[in-house]
């Protein structure tokens, strides 16, 4: 079976199995709502359910917020949580354009996937200006700081932000590196135990 | 008046639901031969992200002017790290 990371390094994308595959952005608000009602039901308390659920909001709604007509093959995102032992894993991804070509359209002289990655994380920037959006990103770092025991990647392009807990988001270039190319955004978030 | 924000929904997540949100308030919720304040409840909203809130705050608020709206954000921390976020970054 396919897992999310081979979906997105792949050169020809194919259709995802329909247990992690949201189509329309309907179908994954959806998914989000089912995943922050099934959090409570197996015992994470209402108030890490909200933020988990708005984090994976975000992360789903920015695949379909910069990618409608423009994917590379594939509309929609990837989106599956397993719960790990106490532990959760969330993953959200997307064949869309990526940061980097997202943000060349407000900010040309762009140069790298590490610093559009830096640039989506620390500053309210957004490929839609002058639409004014761009809080999205900030808010789901801004969550870790009370969501203990948290790692989450991001990457895009061939640049991954790697972080572990609190992040200091003044010095955000030190969280990012350079990897293999993917087409579009991968996000995994490991929630590493359950706290009560 | 007082606009309990989760009778458009408990779970308050994309711009396009936010927006059409806002739409709907205006068109519906708020009289439009008033001047009196106009408090956001958000204190029954079970999940809300920033974008959702950035639509319809920010739309209500260009369409009845800053001073009219207050926003009552309760408990939920999900709510409160969206008004969090959306303050640091005004």
């Amino acid at each position: 079976m396919t897992s999310a990371l081979q979906w997105v390094q792949a050169v020809q994308g194919i259709t995802p199995a329909a247990d992690v595959y949201c189509q329309t952005r309907d179908s994954a608000q959806a998914r989000v709502e089912k995943f922050g009602i099934e959090l409570q039901k197996v015992g994470w308390d209402q108030d890490r359910s909200a933020l988990l659920a708005a984090i994976t909001g975000e992360l789903t709604g920015n695949c379909f917020d910069h990618n409608i007509g423009m994917w590379h093959d594939i509309s929609g995102c990837w989106f599956e949580y397993t719960q790990e032992g106490t532990g959760l894993l969330v993953i959200v991804a997307d064949r869309g354009q990526g940061v980097l070509e997202s943000l060349k359209r407000v900010q040309p002289d762009l140069e790298s996937h590490e610093k559009a990655l830096a640039l989506a994380f620390s500053r309210q920037l957004s490929g839609r200006a002058p639409e004014k959006r761009g809080n999205g990103l900030k808010f789901v770092l801004k969550s870790f700081n009370i969501l203990p025991k948290v790692s989450f990647l991001f990457r895009s392009g061939d640049a991954a932000l790697s972080v572990e807990g609190k992040v200091d988001v003044g010095s955000i270039e030190k969280y990012i590196t350079e990897g293999e190319e993917i087409r579009g955004t991968y996000a995994e978030i490991h929630f590493l135990k359950m706290i009560q | 008046m007082k606009l309990d924000v989760s009778k458009f929904g408990t779970t308050l997540l994309s711009r396009p639901a936010g927006r059409e949100a806002f739409l709907a308030a205006r068109a519906y919720a708020v009289p439009k031969e008033s001047t009196e304040p106009i408090e956001l409840d958000f204190s029954r909203v079970a999940v809300l992200t920033p974008s959702w809130a950035d639509e319809f705050v920010t739309g209500l608020r260009e369409e009845f002017g800053s001073g009219r709206i207050t926003i009552t954000e309760g408990n939920n921390l999900s709510v409160k790290m969206t008004f969090e976020t959306l303050r640091e970054s005004a």
